[in-house]
């Protein structure tokens, strides 16, 4: 259980385009060897006495047992290693800023330029153990806007449109925080003409109904171009905020008719036969959670009836509403609910890293993706395992 | 279109338990097509009626699957259950959103259906709530079976939901509450307004259908509406309860030229019901509520019989009453009580709907060849010590009347 | 909205006149095609014979010989049977509730409005007892009374005055269930305290009332001249004997009465959890044997707890316990009054409204919902009968001659009362009674104005 820090070397990193953390690429390991007790990797098979090799920030080989070389820093954990988490859905650091009541239809709206690195909630997050986060629109709009995927350290953005999030939630109808005057009023400043509003769907008003929105989306999604053109063509995954059961089988239908890639989040009893089967017939993936403590039973055994029908699955962190520890809760109680070890896992690295279109930089151990490494006590789908260190890009940037 | 596959993924997986064979015997088959069979039968296999008559039928069909009950009617049919998504149900941007239909804005897994179902009911015409002047599309849909659409779909033309009165002008303020603001929140506000826009939509559809004016997009949708409803071809659904909005309801037809007409609510339609026999209109009652109703209409409980002795085709509605008390199985029971004949109310919530909606090939009554929708009785059907103690579904037995 | 009020006493003063003129006869013979005595046999072509308001014969129509003076109403098309108890109601007054959280020390006499359609409507369903207990918000009510459904003025409807107290478990709006509780706890133990601080102060010499009468040369008279010892079961007062009864303070004499056992119970029940609470407090202070629990159908899952204590059960309303899971909205559904007779509890239904959903109406949907026929018309009749302790509920030589004549069989949907007999006196003919006809057919009542459409104004706020 204890973390061996023997020597850190450290080198700077050609910065990525969107990568911003060249302040820290500067203190960025070369080389590093880390080893530990069981290496989980992303698909949930573990290496007894693995070893993960680092260069340059990036994971270069993974050795199932073997010796250290000598030559090279290294660290030894007595404990759990795997790839950082990646949490699905969350509006960390931009509370307020993810959501534009004046507003009903933001398909260029991007949660990127909300991204502020700085901000504790990011730090909160990195100390659990994520360091893979999608930042999302909130539900209540229509069209919320494009997601971002971003590190919790470092400032990087792995993604600056990851998704074009949609709402088929009644939130999204009508209401929302400020009600239907505003929007009204967008209405106007956007078209100046009323009576044209009213009638020919021109689509700044918010629409009050389910079948309102449908034509509303529609409509944007024939005639629209730029993010809205990327989504038509399939380019551009959508992430569809739905929750009543209706709600989702209304937003799987929507994506099969016109060809939308994506995934759904929210749906809390994804058990449901008939959720499933429309989100297999669409092709779509589901964010689930975070679950709360009163959550009812049919509720934490969607993981395991979507693991059963072989829809991938991520959670949502939904910061900073809930607490990042809620991240682990959730999947610990998906476990607890009878999904297998194996799915829930991956919920957390792998797969959550497909659904946020970043699996070629995160969210598993293999050569060639970003060194995030996180030091466990034991597993981290057992609560009482705690984080001892976190890496991020091969440099220890948190450490219990 | 991929929502072929979206039907075939599902429907396979709803699992058409209409491949049962069955036979329910009964003191009292009343068949809503002809005279009551005392002592009689009805043979259903692969979902559908295969057999009525006199007698236990032995061997109209195979399989050992055989229930004996009091009474038998067909499945009760509601063209006024309320069972829509609330305010959501129904788009407020626009009074007259013709384009748009109520099934693309149904929650089919709500418990309100299972509901219906367990009492009886076994279709009904599910309409947008009442708060535009036109609100769309009224879908014909199934209680039970699979919770989508495709499954439950027996006509996606229902009927063109429309509504005189207070409550599409309620109105002139934010959908969601709150005070009327400023002109943005432009609705009518007074019933004048309300029938105004009903008038100019129709005028409209008139003028571009006489001048062959072409449209596009939505517009066109709604023309494609509009022309279907001067054609003779969809009903307009049109909610009245007081005699004013009643009055309206029957000028705007004539004016119009609608060919069909059902008005929904019409608690006073016996103050003047020889404007309504005028007028060739239907009518769906109420559930019963003595002396005033919505929109401070009076309902006298003589109006179902009143109606009838006329000829105005009638049904009776419960409105989704979570109350066993106010469901549409009582309903009959009180017109009986004000005077309707039993074989009459049995039609009110039978055939006679199915025909206002364009479903009665399929529903409505016990023949061979229709949808095996039953309602099974413990006593004489409408009365309150009697009770629905078993249903049937699409030949599926959804309430077993042996409590399984 | 305001258009309606001067409406609607002249209505109901137009129907009433005509009821009005109902006077009890001497003897009154009823006759019927069928009598259904709820008390043994049905009688086919039967004759009720009855003298100074009670029952003086019954029986087959060739076995009672018809006295020459007497009244005869009814014939071969009437089903006659004993008319409908009501065990509980809070119609037919001003409001239904004080807004004083205990309140034993108001009567519900001075609330009761003899002309409120409530008991119009009562005889138009065949209701012709009614126990009236003030509303449940409220945690000690004020005092009840058991009257009948017709008279000018609240004396005439009398039947037990000052009859029944209102407790409620179910809390009081404002208040949780835990300090409802409390404020129950709190109102009797405040009584004792106050009865012992009396009887403290009459040692030390303070008595008052005593000293006042002797200086005004009078003497106490009977028990208010000295007290008797306390009867309480649970708890007494050593000493109370000390004390004239009539110088206890009239706001907690009520209460005294509950603890001694001498005044009837309606304890309100919401949820299973209130049963508990009530049961708790009638042991806890000694009044369990005059309780009965005004219950929910939701309470059907402490049906076992009210068996086990032997109280009766009033089931308030609903006969259903409709549930609906709040994740997957499946519904399940609990007969409630099945359960009561499943587990042997005496139990009486009442209506949900006034209007459409009488007592006739509930016993059918209760037969409806799988109860014997017999328990579901006892439960509207001879049960509530026996809860209240009244005469009535049965058709029997000497028991009150509370009859009602039907066009039909009292379940079935189309039989309508067609007249009414409170203790001999004929109080309502269904071809003189205006407002049914209106309800009927929408027919004005002459020499009324016509009623004028409410405008429905949405924007008033």
């Amino acid at each position: 259980m204890i973390t061996t820090l023997l020597l850190s070397s450290f080198l700077g990193g050609a910065p990525d385009l969107y990568d911003a953390s060249e302040t820290s690429a500067a203190l960025r390991a070369k080389t590093l060897q880390v080893q530990a007790t069981t290496v989980l990797l992303g698909d949930g098979t573990k290496l007894e006495n693995g070893i993960v090799l680092v260069r340059d920030g990036k994971i270069v080989g993974i050795e199932r047992g073997g010796k250290l070389d000598e030559a090279m820093p290294s660290v030894t954990h007595d404990g759990y290693l795997t790839a950082g988490l990646v949490a699905c859905q969350g509006e960390l650091g931009a509370n307020g800023e993810a959501y534009d009541a004046t507003r009903s239809f933001l398909p260029e709206a991007r949660m990127a330029h909300a991204f502020s690195p700085g901000h504790s909630d990011f730090q909160r997050a990195l100390r659990n153990g994520i360091t893979t986060v999608v930042l999302t629109p909130t539900e209540e709009n229509p069209i919320g806007g494009l997601t971002s995927v971003v590190k919790t350290h470092g400032g990087t953005i792995l993604s600056p449109e990851a998704h074009l999030a949609m709402s088929f939630t009644t939130t999204a109808l009508a209401g929302g925080n400020l009600g239907f005057f505003f929007r009204f009023r967008a209405a106007q400043a956007a078209d100046g003409d009323l009576e044209n509003t009213a009638n020919s769907s021109s689509g700044a008003r918010t629409p009050t109904s389910h079948s309102g929105l449908l034509r509303e989306l529609n409509d944007q999604l024939e005639n629209g171009t730029g993010a809205l053109e990327r989504v038509r063509t399939g380019k551009l995954p959508v992430l569809m905020e739905a929750w009543d059961r209706n709600e989702v089988v209304r937003a799987a239908r929507f994506a099969a008719a016109n060809g939308l890639k994506g995934t759904v989040r929210g749906l809390p009893l994804a058990s449901d036969p008939y959720v499933i089967a429309a989100l297999e017939t669409g092709g779509l993936s589901a964010i689930l959670g975070p679950y709360g403590p009163s959550q009812k039973r049919r509720s934490l055994e969607s993981a395991r009836a979507l693991a059963e029908a072989g829809v991938p699955f991520a959670f949502a962190l939904d910061a900073p509403h809930h607490a990042p520890e809620s991240l682990r809760w959730t999947a610990a109680a998906a476990l607890g609910a009878g999904a297998d070890h194996a799915s829930v896992w991956k919920a957390l690295t792998k797969d959550a890293a497909v659904i946020a279109g970043v699996a070629n930089r995160v969210g598993d151990l293999a050569p060639g993706l970003d060194a995030d490494l996180v030091l466990w006590s034991g597993d981290p789908l057992n609560l009482a395992s705690r984080v001892d260190a976190v890496f991020v890009q091969g440099q220890r940037v948190h450490s219990n | 279109m991929k929502l072929g596959t979206i039907l075939f993924g599902l429907a396979t997986l709803a699992g058409t338990a209409a491949a049962q064979s069955l036979v329910v015997a009964a003191e009292h088959v009343y068949t809503a097509a002809g005279d009551a069979i005392e002592g009689g039968f009805v043979a259903i296999a692969d979902g559908k009626i295969v057999g009525v008559g006199p007698g236990v039928g032995s061997g109209s069909v195979t399989g050992d699957e055989r229930l004996e009950v009091h009474s038998i009617t067909p499945g009760l049919i509601d063209l006024s259950p309320r069972i829509d998504t609330g305010a959501y149900s129904v788009e407020q941007t626009d009074e007259t959103p013709i384009d748009l239909s109520v099934g693309d804005a149904l929650d089919l897994f709500s418990y309100r259906w299972g509901r219906e179902l367990r009492s009886g009911v076994t279709s009904v015409l599910a309409s947008p709530a009442d708060l535009a002047v036109i609100g769309g599309l009224s879908c014909v849909l199934k209680t039970g079976g699979a919770p989508l659409l495709e499954a439950r779909l027996l006509n996606k033309f229902g009927a063109l939901r429309a509504s005189m009165g207070s409550s599409p002008s309620s109105g002139n303020r934010p959908a969601r509450g709150g005070r009327p603001i400023n002109f943005y929140t432009r609705r009518p506000t007074t019933r004048m307004g309300v029938e105004w826009q009903f008038r100019q939509t129709f005028y409209d559809a008139l003028a571009a259908k006489k001048n062959g004016t072409r449209l596009e997009g939505i517009a066109a949708k709604r023309q494609g509406v509009l022309d279907r409803v001067l054609a003779g071809d969809l009903p307009v659904l049109c909610q009245a309860w007081p005699t004013q909005d009643i009055r309206t309801a029957c000028y705007l037809k004539e004016e119009f030229g609608i060919e069909k007409m059902i008005l929904d609510g019409a608690a006073e339609a016996w103050r003047e019901p020889e404007l309504l026999v005028r007028s060739g209109c239907g009518v769906v009652l109420p559930p019963y509520v003595a002396g005033r109703t919505e929109e401070g209409a009076f309902y006298a409980l003589d109006t179902a019989a009143k109606l009838h002795e006329l000829g105005v085709p009638l049904a009776l509605s419960g409105h989704g009453g979570r109350d066993h008390l106010d469901r549409l199985m009582h309903q009959p029971g009180w017109a009986m009580r004000g005077g309707l004949p039993f074989d009459a109310a049995l039609r009110a919530v039978t055939i006679t709907p199915a025909r206002m909606v364009g479903v009665d090939s399929r529903v409505g009554s016990l023949e061979v060849g229709k949808d095996a929708d039953l309602v099974l009785w413990s006593g004489p059907p409408f009365e309150p010590s009697s009770h629905v103690i078993g249903v049937v579904l699409n030949g599926e037995l959804v309430v077993d009347p042996r409590g399984n | 909205m305001k258009l309606l009020r001067p409406m609607k006493p002249l209505l109901a003063g137009a129907a009433l006149a005509l009821f009005a003129g109902a006077v009890a006869a001497d003897k009154l013979v009823i006759q019927a095609g069928k009598i259904l005595t709820l008390a043994g046999e049905e009688i086919e072509n039967g004759v009720i014979l009855i003298e100074n308001g009670r029952i003086a014969a019954i029986g087959a129509a060739n076995s009672i010989e018809t006295p020459w003076d007497a009244t005869v109403i009814g014939g071969p098309e009437h089903v006659a049977m004993p008319g409908f108890v009501e065990a509980h109601s809070n119609s037919g007054m001003d409001r239904t509730n004080e807004n004083i959280d205990v309140a034993p020390f108001l009567d519900i006499r001075d609330s009761v409005d003899p002309v409120a359609y409530y008991f119009e409507d009562c005889l138009r369903w065949g209701i012709t007892t009614v126990n009236l207990q003030q509303g449940w918000n409220c945690v000690v009510g004020g005092q009840g009374m058991i009257v009948r459904p017709h008279g000018m003025t609240v004396e005439a409807m009398m039947m037990r005055p000052t009859y029944g107290l209102k407790l409620s478990a179910r809390p009081k709006s404002g208040k949780s269930r835990a300090t409802q509780a409390q404020a129950l706890r709190t109102a009797f133990g405040d009584l004792r305290r106050y009865l012992e601080d009396l009887v403290q102060s009459e040692k030390d010499e303070r008595g008052f009332a005593k000293r006042e009468a002797l200086f005004q040369g009078r003497d106490l008279e009977g028990e208010k001249s000295e007290g008797k010892a306390m009867t309480g079961k649970a708890w007494t007062v050593a000493g109370l004997e000390l004390i004239p009864r009539g110088a206890i303070d009239e706001k907690q004499a009520p209460l005294l009465d509950v603890v001694e056992g001498n005044q009837t119970i309606y304890f309100e029940c919401d949820r299973a959890m209130d049963v508990d609470t009530a049961l708790s407090i009638a042991r806890d202070n000694g009044f369990l044997e005059k309780t009965v629990l005004v219950v929910d159908a939701d309470c059907w899952e402490a049906f076992d707890a009210i068996a086990a204590a032997g109280v009766p059960v009033v089931l308030d309303g609903e006969l259903v316990h409709m549930h609906r899971d709040p994740l997957s909205g499946e519904e399940t559904e609990k007969f409630a009054a099945g359960i009561l007779a499943e587990k042997g509890i005496p139990f009486a239904l009442t209506s949900r409204n006034s209007s459409t959903q009488s007592l006739w109406f509930q016993a059918a949907k209760a037969v409806g919902f799988g109860l014997d026929r017999e328990d579901a018309l006892a439960a509207v009749t001879s049960s509530p009968a026996a809860i209240l302790g009244v005469d009535v509920g049965t058709l029997e030589t000497g028991k009150l001659g509370n009859i009602v004549l039907m066009t039909g069989d009292p379940l079935k949907v189309t039989s309508l009362v067609d007249h009414v007999v409170i203790e001999g006196a004929h109080v309502y003919d269904r071809s003189k009674d205006v407002r049914n006809k209106q309800l009927l057919d929408g027919t004005q009542p002459s020499g009324t104005q016509a009623e004028p459409t409410p405008t429905v104004a949405k924007d008033e706020e």
